[in-house]
């Protein structure tokens, strides 16, 4: 593993952040690493092929849909690890071509970094804004096999806005069944399938 | 469609039909007529193979271009062979057409196995038990209900109180999953090198889509309100 490779990581705690380039280097001398607090400025760089693997922590989204959407498209060329570090939603990494956790030994984050720096960048990682992020809450608890009722309580909104969620998720998508949707949520990563097991289907 | 644009006539010749629109070739079956057409108009060979010409002619012009529905009147078309024309296209549907789409959805998953491919086979077994039992329905309650209302003799058979208005609400809409099945198919599925038994299967999807269209055409705008009538004249 003697490559030469150029990693961003974007990381608020300084611990973690030369934590990881640390783990990274020992093995890498060669790698070269641009550390960030924050996408603040990530995106005055002309040139955003010069990075061969972005390691990122999705709190630095600050759960903003938006701009979560903006950076993965703003970075398409790249593939993009979630750097997991906290108690989290398991569909909050939808969309990373994969993960480090804080207690991934060494060499298991060496060879995730391995992975991704050979792999192909898949190619449907494209953000979608078709749906809502509320929209996407219904179609995710739907998916898993609840019911209009227990969707409602689970976001505390009435039936009368599930049901019209709903209707726009179907409208939107030109899907109506429900099985069908739950399809549509496994294949864009908005439900992992062992979750959708528990659906009816 | 490559469908003919002129109204097909009795004494029209099979063969150029069958030439200018293949996807007629599917009708000839349901009415038990073989191909090796020769120079045979369509009366030649219905009047040959005993089958009703006017039936035929009427659900061969639908297929062939479903406006015929609104420019021709089908008041006096024969209710018992409709209704084996149905039964017909409920085999075909059950012995080839299903079988066939299982087969390419495997297709498709085995070179591409992804969960959401995956799932596809469940989903289409799921609608083909929704169809199933609309079929056994129709098989069992519907036809055999029609067909003692054109037993004159037996006028007080129908003791129950089933209506024709019942199959109506029965016929709920079955194209909404096909409809959902192409959509993520076309749309929404990533590509991952299955693109010729997608395709496969597309097409296979889409003639049964095709062929089903006309066939709930001819329940809900012939078969219902013939029905209907003969119950007023029942009654």
């Amino acid at each position: 593993m003697n490559k030469i490779a150029h990693i961003l990581i974007i990381e608020p705690s300084c611990i973690i952040r030369e934590g990881l380039s640390t783990i990274i280097s020992q093995k890498n001398p060669a790698f070269t690493f641009v550390k960030k607090t924050s996408v603040k400025d990530v995106f005055k760089k002309e040139d955003t092929a010069v990075f061969n693997l972005i390691i990122v922590n999705p709190l630095v989204f600050n759960c903003s849909k938006k701009m979560k959407n903006r950076f993965f498209s703003y970075f398409k060329e790249v593939n993009i690890l979630g750097l997991i570090s906290s108690l989290y939603d398991r569909n909050f990494h939808n969309g990373f071509t994969g993960c480090l956790f804080l207690n991934d030994s060494s060499t298991s984050i060496l060879i995730e970094i391995e992975k991704h720096l050979t792999i192909k960048l898949e190619k449907n990682r494209v953000s979608d804004n078709t749906l809502s992020d509320r929209e996407l809450d219904v179609l995710r608890l739907l998916a898993q096999g609840n019911s209009q009722k227990e969707i409602a309580e689970e976001l505390f909104i009435s039936i009368h806005t599930v049901v019209t969620h709903r209707k726009n998720i179907s409208h939107k998508l030109g899907v109506k069944s429900t099985a069908a949707l739950v399809i549509y949520a496994v294949a864009n990563n908005i439900i992992d399938i062992n979750d959708s097991l528990k659906s009816s289907l | 469609m490559e469908g003919m644009n002129s109204v097909i006539r009795q004494d029209m010749k099979m063969s150029e039909i069958l030439l200018r629109n293949h996807s007629l070739i599917l009708i000839l079956e349901r009415f038990s007529i073989e191909l090796g057409v020769k120079e045979k108009t369509i009366s030649d060979i219905c009047e040959e193979s005993n089958v009703n010409t006017d039936v035929f002619l009427f659900i061969f012009n639908l297929h062939n271009d479903i406006s015929y529905l609104s420019k021709s009147s089908f008041q006096k078309l024969d209710i018992r062979v409709i209704i084996s024309y149905l039964r017909k296209s409920h085999i075909y549907y059950t012995l080839e057409v299903f079988p066939e789409i299982i087969k390419n959805i495997r297709g498709m998953t085995t070179s591409n196995k992804k969960p959401e491919n995956l799932m596809l086979e469940r989903f289409f077994e799921e609608y083909k038990k929704e169809v199933d039992e609309h079929f056994a329905y129709e098989n069992n309650i519907a036809f055999p209900y029609i067909l003692s209302l054109l037993d004159v003799g037996n006028k007080t058979k129908n003791q129950t109180n089933y209506t024709i208005s019942e199959y109506k609400e029965h016929h709920d809409n079955l194209e909404e999953k096909l409809d959902d099945l192409k959509r993520l198919l076309i749309q929404y599925l990533p590509p991952q090198n299955d693109s010729v038994m997608r395709r496969k299967l597309l097409v296979s999807l889409c003639n049964f889509e095709k062929d089903l269209m006309v066939h709930a055409m001819i329940e809900d705008n012939i078969l219902v309100p013939l029905v209907e009538k003969l119950e007023k004249k029942n009654s």
